[in-house]
């Protein structure tokens, strides 16, 4: 089965070919955790009978099934090879075989028993890797460079250096100093957050005067990987993943050399819960460990190699999750030599999944059903609690697809008791596909939860499921309401944004219930448990919210790509989106908008009336010549005259009143474009602009409009007049005082002006005439969006000399997107679902959950447990976060107060959501105290408390007797 | 530190207790104006201002954002907007700062020492940089 999950992420990230070897043929046992077997493929051959759906996943992967014996020949025609089920001397020689092949092939040997695993990683004597981790490579803006040896460099202190000692960096755009500007990489020292040191002598260099950029390079690195029959005696250092088991990786190392003397000498795996068996499993244990002279263990920890053997038959869908992410990713590296591989073996267990109940034998007997593996682990108790309860996953993209596989193979939910609620508001569009591995082509324009339903009940058709397409938010309380959460079991967070995120953090605070959330970025994925009462909830602890470039530098001092991106942003948006928005609601009602705007009266509603009467005067399209004369234009304005402006403003000589150069890093001196139609990126910017002009205003798009060459011809023909750099400010008095009297002169003058002559051109138009207002949408590749916007990005990058970048890097850029890969996805849900096991047996202490991040890239495996509540106190009482206060009855706010202040606790403030219902600084709020603080809630904050519900809850602030903030829990009226 | 729930309610007081006018629109807590003078041995004394102030969802980890509703003539404020780039406000922003530290320190700060070098207003930079006395004369003409 693992094999299939490995094969399933390869097909996804679209490896060149796929073949699957296996001889043996379907039993019952598998459909546990091969998703692609169904009851009817029983008898057939496993790799056979997955080929044809391993094939749906990707087109462009070439997947055939190899079924009968393996031999070396097979193998030399392979890059990478994965074994899965495999004894220690048929490795051997294979391994050998791989090892020392010309040129050597990749050779990846895993295996899942129970809740252990294993990998083994060989990519022969000599591996290159290109790329150590994937991240983009450092870089940094030169402040100053010292002639010096070692030199110093100093960087601008606007964001942190990442270079590391060692780090290869090479230099560009240095003035003064340009012997650095050979390319020649340098070796980074003393690295500091915004200074190091570079292993040169500058003293002779020339003396530094301004500018430059350095930029890390990436070194490849050469592996030496020992064959497996070497690495077995001598293993080297494991790659540890929980620092709780500092002692586990040589342990389970001993185990899974036992387990296969075990299968050797009995022909199969140990039986689940047999004493005879797990007595043998010992023994050869032991013995494997006498004989392993240097590396011999102490004492043989019993309870887990009986456990070990108890369950090692059975391979769980979670850990099979887990380790097909890890495997697909090796072969990928194998293939790539992109991110470091894995060096040499990964051990891996999950003990504490196991019930903190004893299990009886009987109770892991198999009875023919699809769980048999997972029963014979942990027992029928629990399968049957997993099969009725009620789960709540919320989001169905790259994660809530393999939840939902992995759900279904596990029974989740799959008795009439339970019941699965999938919700996503989302449609499958063609770049999903790459990664949500239950949607097809043929889905696409389809509801994402339902499509995910429907393949997931032909996984498992026991499984009930309802799937939703409501965004979980606080609109949708009406769905999800209080009785909708009581009956919840556990839920599953499948997100992809912070903001659904906390939102549903506090509502499982609020109901109580657990919440296993995980997210992936890259090759990175976390896991974490929010579990009442044990842990600390998602949103008591964060990351800093995403940095965000100040406007200044977006607004005219942009020195890299993403500033000239966001400027691009937001100049879509208001060109296309938000003034026919405006234009629309004063065509539709130029009554009641003149109304509100006189009643604004300020210079943000002057700018937006000028928006207007330009959309509807000067720059008004009605043809499609219009539009491109528009859009050559706009290119005039943009890249030409106002970068002129600028620098006639700020010359490149300016200095500030401090006498130091205004154009100093990281400021970069802008210089304007010359217009050309033989330019193709300047004709592109000119089709998609003025095509989505077009389509702002209606007017018809020609079919030669996509022509550039005949885009060209008309282009050339428009009359671009010339632009002269206002004399703002430096020829003084007049120009100031006219530009003061025009500034000084009541906007609601010049607003009224313009309302006037905004009637006059409403006239002019066609009847009904209303413009269409065009939302940004990053995910359509034949809409010419995110043309405009790299169009836009890239010719101010120009002005700026920065590097361009490419339509799909931009899209990354803009949409903030770094691309999901289906193998950390897969990785994080098995994880959590193993988790999961933890969640429905209950009662485990917080020691037994785990939070994990992990980066397969590195690779990187942390798991640790989780953080316990906060405890606050205030006298006897003490309190979480997960507790509440109620008070009883209807009490008038006064008595509230009462209420606390009996506690020895002054309420200072009392708010309702958003709403402040009271606070003792507002005189006026006095005023309330006799009122009932129900009444307050609905006249102050409209707040309503549905027919249902018996209570109100209100946030409130507090000090003690000694004006000490205290920070009590939220407080329930029940009123009813 | 108190929880960030609470974060909103506890600023506003603050803010009150520290005798700045605070006006609010029917008793929201998300959006609110402040009433803010011009530091003294300023060119900006005398002048009072009305600012807006928004606190994000996501406050105190995201920084409030500030515009002022009447002008003010200022190398980092947009004339037209009135919204102000500063960089403690909008960078190195921390939840450990609150609203009587913007009130306080982060405005008569800007407005003290006005940074021409990163303008919003680009005309008001060039002019304090060259003309020092008519960009004085400008602030108070507005």
């Amino acid at each position: 089965m693992l094999t299939f999950f490995a094969a399933k992420n390869l097909a996804l990230a679209g490896v060149k070919s796929v073949t699957i070897h296996d001889v043996k043929n379907v039993e019952m046992w598998d459909l546990s955790g091969n998703f692609f077997l169904s009851e009817d493929d029983i008898g057939k051959n496993r790799a056979a009978a997955c080929v044809a759906k391993l094939q749906e996943l990707n087109n462009a992967v070439l997947i055939s099934a190899l079924t009968e014996e393996l031999t070396m020949e097979h193998l030399s025609k392979f890059q990478a090879v994965v074994f899965t089920d495999i004894g220690l001397d048929k490795a051997y020689e294979f391994d050998y075989y791989c090892h020392n092949h010309q040129p050597p092939i990749s050779f990846i040997k895993s295996e899942v028993c129970g809740l252990f695993g294993s990998v083994f990683c060989d990519f022969g004597p000599k591996f290159t890797v290109l790329d150590v981790d994937g991240e983009d490579p450092h870089t940094g803006i030169i402040a100053s460079i010292s002639n010096d040896n070692p030199a110093l460099i100093s960087c601008v202190d606007d964001e942190r250096l990442e270079f590391q000692d060692g780090d290869l960096v090479v230099f560009s755009e240095v003035h003064g100093m340009t012997e650095l500007n050979d390319g020649k990489p340098r070796k980074v020292k003393n690295a500091r957050p915004f200074s190091f040191s570079i292993e040169e002598d500058t003293s002779n260099f020339g003396i530094y005067v301004k500018g430059g950029i350095v930029t890390q390079v990436k070194e490849p690195k050469v592996l030496c990987f020992k064959a497996l029959r070497d690495a077995m005696t001598d293993p080297g250092e494991f790659l540890l993943s929980d620092f709780s088991k500092f002692e586990r990786p040589p342990v389970l190392h001993l185990a899974f050399q036992a387990l296969d003397k075990f299968k050797k000498d009995h022909g199969r795996c140990p039986a689940a819960g047999c004493e005879e068996d797990a007595q043998s499993f010992l023994k050869i244990a032991a013995a494997i460990n006498e004989a392993s002279a240097d590396r011999k263990l102490d004492t043989i920890d019993e309870k887990l190699f009986r456990q070990f053997a108890s369950g090692s038959r059975a391979v769980l869908n979670p850990m099979a999750a887990m380790f097909g992410g890890i495997v697909g990713q090796e072969v990928v590296k194998a293939c790539s030599g992109k991110f470091h591989p894995l060096n040499q073996f990964f051990y891996f267990d999950s003990v504490e999944s196991l019930p903190t109940y004893p299990l009886e034998p009987q109770d892991l007997k198999p009875s023919n059903s699809r769980y048999d593996a997972q029963v014979s682990v942990f027992g029928s108790k629990l399968q049957k609690k997993m099969e009725e309860a009620n789960t709540f996953v919320v989001g169905s993209g790259a994660l809530g697809c393999e939840f939902l596989k992995n759900l279904a193979l596990m029974g989740v939910s799959c008795s009439s008791k339970g019941k699965l609620t999938i919700t996503d508001d989302d449609i499958i569009e063609k770049s999903n596909l790459s990664r949500q591995f239950l949607f097809r082509d043929w889905n696409i324009g389809q509801a994402k939860s339902t499509v995910a339903a429907t393949a997931a009940n032909a996984i498992n058709p026991s499984l009930y499921i309802d799937a939703l397409q409501n965004r979980a938010c606080p609109d949708t309380e009406n769905v999800f309401h209080d009785t909708f959460w009581e009956g919840l079991d556990v839920v599953i967070n499948a997100l992809d944004n912070v903001n659904a995120r906390m939102y549903m953090d506090m509502r499982c605070l609020y109901f109580q219930k657990p919440l296993l959330e995980s997210g992936t970025l890259g090759a990175k994925c976390n896991t974490q448990m929010v579990i009442p009462h044990l842990t600390e909830n998602y949103g008591a602890s964060r990351d800093p919210p995403e940095k965000q470039a100040p406007m200044c530098t977006v607004h005219s001092f942009p020195h890299n790509i993403d500033h000239c991106l966001t400027w691009a942003r937001s100049e879509f948006e208001g060109l296309l989106e938000k003034t026919p928005n405006e234009v629309n609601s004063f065509l539709s009602n130029p009554a009641q908008y003149a109304a509100a705007m006189r009643k604004a009266g300020d210079a943000q509603a002057r700018e937006l009336l000028e928006r207007v009467s330009e959309c509807l005067n000067k720059d008004r399209c009605s043809t499609f010549d219009d539009c491109i004369s528009w859009a050559r234009l706009k290119f005039e304005d943009y890249f030409s005259n106002r970068v002129k402006q600028l620098t006639f403003t700020f010359p490149e000589d300016a200095a500030t009143s401090m006498g130091a150069p205004f154009w100093s890093a990281p400021k970069r001196f802008p210089r304007a474009l010359q217009f050309s139609a033989a330019d193709q990126s300047h004709l592109n910017f000119i089709m998609s602009a003025s095509i989505l002009r077009a389509e702002s205003f209606g007017v018809a798009i020609p079919e030669w409009a996509k022509n550039t060459s005949k885009l060209a011809d008309v282009v050339q023909k428009i009359i671009v007049p010339t632009f002269e750099p206002k004399q703002g400010v430096n020829i003084v008095t007049d120009e100031k005082a006219s530009n003061l009297s025009s500034t000084s002169v009541d906007d609601v003058a010049v607003i009224e002006d313009l309302l006037a002559k905004l009637q006059e051109y409403a006239k002019r138009l066609p009847p009904g005439f209303q413009m269409k207002p065009i939302q940004f949408e990053k995910d359509d590749d034949t809409n010419f969006h995110m043309d405009l916007i790299s169009g836009l990005a890239n010719m101010r990058a120009r002005n700026y000399s920065i590097p361009e970048v490419d339509k799909l890097k931009a899209k990354f850029i803009a949409g903030r997107i770094i691309p999901a890969i289906a193998t950390s996805t897969a990785m994080a849900t098995g994880l959590v679902c193993l988790e999961l096991y933890k969640v429905m047996a209950g009662e485990h202490p917080v020691e037994d959950y785990r939070n994990t991040f992990a980066n397969l890239a590195l690779p990187l495996f942390s798991m640790a447990e989780p953080v316990p509540p906060k405890v606050m106190k205030h006298k006897e009482t003490s309190w979480t976060v997960w507790d509440r206060w109620s008070v009883q009855g209807n009490l008038t706010l006064a008595e509230l107060l009462q209420w606390f202040a009996d506690k020895g606790l002054t309420a200072y403030s009392i708010s309702c959501g958003t709403s402040l219902l009271y606070n003792n600084m507002f005189a006026r709020h006095k005023d309330r105290l006799p009122k009932k603080v129900v009444d307050v809630a609905r006249e102050v904050g409209k707040v309503d408390v549905p027919e249902y519900r018996r209570h109100l809850d209100i946030g409130v602030a507090c000090e003690d007797e000694d004006e000490n903030d205290v920070d009590i829990p939220l407080v329930s009226v029940y009123f009813r | 530190m108190s929880s960030p729930s609470k974060r909103r309610e506890m600023d506003l007081m603050k803010l009150m207790m520290s005798d700045y006018k605070v006006e609010m629109v029917n008793d929201g807590m998300q959006e609110f104006f402040v009433e803010f003078r011009g530091p003294t041995e300023s060119i900006y004394q005398g002048g009072v201002w009305k600012v807006r102030v928004e606190l994000p969802d996501a406050y105190p980890y995201k920084s409030p954002s500030i515009g002022f509703i009447n002008k003010i003539y200022h190398p980092n404020v947009d004339e037209m907007s009135g919204s102000v780039c500063l960089d403690v406000i909008n960078q190195t922003w921390s939840p450990m700062f609150d609203l009587v530290n913007v009130f306080e320190v982060f405005l008569p700060q800007l407005l003290l020492y006005p940074n021409p070098s990163d303008p919003l207003n680009g005309e008001a930079a060039a002019l304090m940089m060259r003309d020092r006395p008519a960009y004085e004369q400008k602030v108070k003409d507005y």
